[in-house]
């Protein structure tokens, strides 16, 4: 799962998210960022709120992109540190599908991480064939289809 | 720490797929993932594109672009910062990036449904490693730049290639240089699994008559021409090499599966089962070119996806061109060396009289040989065969020259060069499969005996 954000002079940036939480009205979501690779997205969030997050699954490519407003940034509490390690346990299940052994990706940080609240504000299909940038109406659409495997998008 | 293109050519691989942030005018990024990079120059790289419009669209409006790769093997993050050039529509960097999609394409059947539009060159402002990704520190594995011999001492790669050379150089006949040379490339270079494909006569499709690694199974598998990597560089007459023949063919599954339910219709064309391992992740193929001509394909293939690079496909490139040249000597030799063994002619049948009977079946709808209910080869090697059983069981004879055959025109030989040879190798590798019992034995260049272990029954039908 991959965040981007942009600076003041528009140039784009990558960071790599690990963990995502659906809020219950289910058009907000917290995405959770390691605090040490952060750097540049935050700075870049002080210029602008918009966020593009890409996730995909390895064994079917499945793509959704979402994009949305940073509401706020804070450090992401205990709470979170479940689904940040579960996050990097199905990650490395994936990778190792592409043959990265898990002695790797289990040392990947995934805490402490700072917790990004964002509104989604559009969810586009991004699985590479026809269809791939249609957008996806509503954001509960996007989350049935991806049901029982949303925790394993990488 | 900032690097170089040339330090991360293995990320570039895209084993890992990579992923690459734009930004529209009015300030909205956009993130997706990269389905191939190439690195064109010290400074240059190209995205394909086949699906990322969004990400055009933003490139065309502001030309600033992140792209994040993962090392295959230390899963090391590296991140490009680029400008976009231009977009490329023809040339060679679009002909080459092209290729390897259409290999995916043909292989998935979806040939012509998914293409590449065009290959998006930018310059590389900056490459950069990303700190803190790990929970303790890494240290950057190496790339392959330098090749791992497997046999002991100080062999260089001019030795290695000297070798290789000199086993190709004393082969005498076309089927052992062939056996040797995939042997040596193992021996010297790891490379275990290999093959050698040669046209058919219809030229549409190859044929394997030499595999290294396989099993005897692997003899007489056969591919159309333009049909996953070996079919599309015999086609195109281009070296192609992939590092995720997996991750490709997810790839080109995904977007089948898309078409179909875009279409609500089986329309695509059903997948399309290639020779080789059926779990290779890394696979070369190179074309085997003699002015001009498509004389075959070497490929070889590995389960390990950082096995092959740049050096290995170059590697391998100087080797095609002497195999190409051995099979181009080898057919050249046969014409002009067929002088009549001075041997009386032997009887065929040295095994036992009574022993049970091979019967074999011959389809004159489409050249077809069966033997004993089981398919054993067809065409060209299949009417010689047919041509060589019937001369004995008429009038027991067993010893032919390869002119002989030339001459025929029953054999629907095709004019000038004809891979003669590469049709009886293959012919004996599959009597040596199906029936071991029935053999082709070499006198001399250019001439063979038939040799029966068992009696046999010839049976002539119209069809199946």
């Amino acid at each position: 799962m991959l965040l981007a954000t942009r600076s003041a002079s528009l140039e784009p940036a990558i960071v790599r998210a690990v963990g995502l939480e659906v809020a219950e009205d289910l058009e907000q979501v917290v995405v959770l960022v390691p605090e040490q690779l952060a750097g540049e997205t935050i700075e870049n969030l002080r210029a602008s709120s918009r966020v593009a997050i890409t996730m995909a699954r390895t064994y079917d490519h499945r793509t959704f992109q979402l994009k949305a407003d940073c509401l706020d940034v804070s450090l992401a509490g205990e709470a979170h540190r479940a689904l940040a390690e579960g996050y990097r346990s199905a990650f490395a299940g994936q990778l190792e599908m592409v043959g990265i052994p898990r002695r790797i990706t289990t040392r990947v940080r995934v805490w402490p991480c700072l917790a990004l609240r964002l509104r989604v504000t559009d969810v586009f299909a991004q699985t590479p064939g026809p269809g791939a940038g249609e957008r996806w109406h509503p954001f509960s659409d996007a989350l049935e289809a991806g049901r029982g495997t949303r925790e394993t998008l990488g | 720490m900032t690097l170089t293109l040339r330090d991360i050519r293995r990320a570039a691989a895209g084993i890992v797929p990579g992923t690459v942030a734009t930004c529209s005018a009015d300030g909205e990024p956009n993130v997706s993932y990269i389905s191939q990079l190439e690195i064109v120059d010290d400074r240059h790289v190209a995205l394909s594109r086949q699906f990322f419009n969004k990400t055009s669209r933003n490139l065309d409006e502001n030309p600033l672009a992140r792209v994040q790769l993962h090392d295959p093997v230390t899963f090391e993050p590296i991140q490009l910062r680029l400008r976009f050039c231009r977009s490329e529509t023809s040339g060679p960097l679009f002909e080459s990036m092209s290729s390897r999609i259409d290999a995916i394409a043909s292989h998935t059947g979806m040939r012509g449904v998914f293409r590449l539009v065009s290959a998006d060159v930018f310059e590389v402002l900056e490459i950069r490693s990303v700190d803190g990704f790990f929970v303790s520190a890494t240290s950057r594995a190496p790339e392959h730049a330098e090749p791992v011999f497997t046999e002991q001492g100080a062999l260089t790669e001019l030795r290695a290639l000297q070798l290789v050379c000199e086993r190709i150089n004393r082969a005498h006949c076309l089927e052992s240089m062939l056996a040797e040379t995939l042997a040596a490339l193992d021996e010297l270079h790891g490379f275990r699994y290999s093959m050698v494909l040669v046209p058919d006569e219809s030229r549409e499709r190859l044929v394997t008559i030499a595999s290294h690694g396989y099993g005897a199974e692997g003899i007489g598998a056969e591919v159309a021409l333009e049909d996953g990597l070996i079919g599309m560089a015999a086609a195109q007459r281009r070296a192609l090499r992939t590092h995720d023949l997996e991750g490709d063919l997810r790839y080109g599954r995904a977007i089948r599966e898309r078409v179909f339910r875009a279409a609500g219709a089986t329309r695509a064309r059903p997948e399309i089962p290639l020779p080789g391992l059926p779990n290779a992740r890394a696979q070369i193929a190179l074309p085997l070119v003699v002015r001009d001509r498509l004389v075959g394909v070497l490929a070889v293939e590995s389960r390990d996806p950082s096995t092959f690079d740049e050096w290995h496909e170059r590697y391998l490139d100087v080797v095609a061109h002497q195999i190409a040249l051995g099979i181009e000597h080898h057919g050249e030799l046969d014409d002009t060396a067929e002088a009549k063994s001075a041997e009386p002619e032997r009887p065929s049948l040295v095994g036992d009289p009574s022993a049970t009977r091979r019967t074999f079946v011959f389809y004159r709808n489409d050249d077809c040989v069966f033997v004993d209910g089981e398919y054993l080869i067809r065409n060209v090697p299949g009417l010689v065969l047919w041509k060589v059983l019937s001369g004995f069981a008429r009038e027991g004879r067993s010893e032919y020259t390869n002119r002989e055959l030339r001459l025929d025109p029953s054999l629907k030989l095709p004019a000038g060069k004809d891979n003669l040879e590469s049709r009886l190798i293959l012919l004996r590798k599959r009597l040596e499969q199906k029936c071991p019992d029935v053999r082709l034995a070499r006198l001399a260049r250019g001439r063979f005996r038939l040799e029966l272990d068992r009696p046999i029954a010839l049976v002539e039908r119209d069809t199946a």
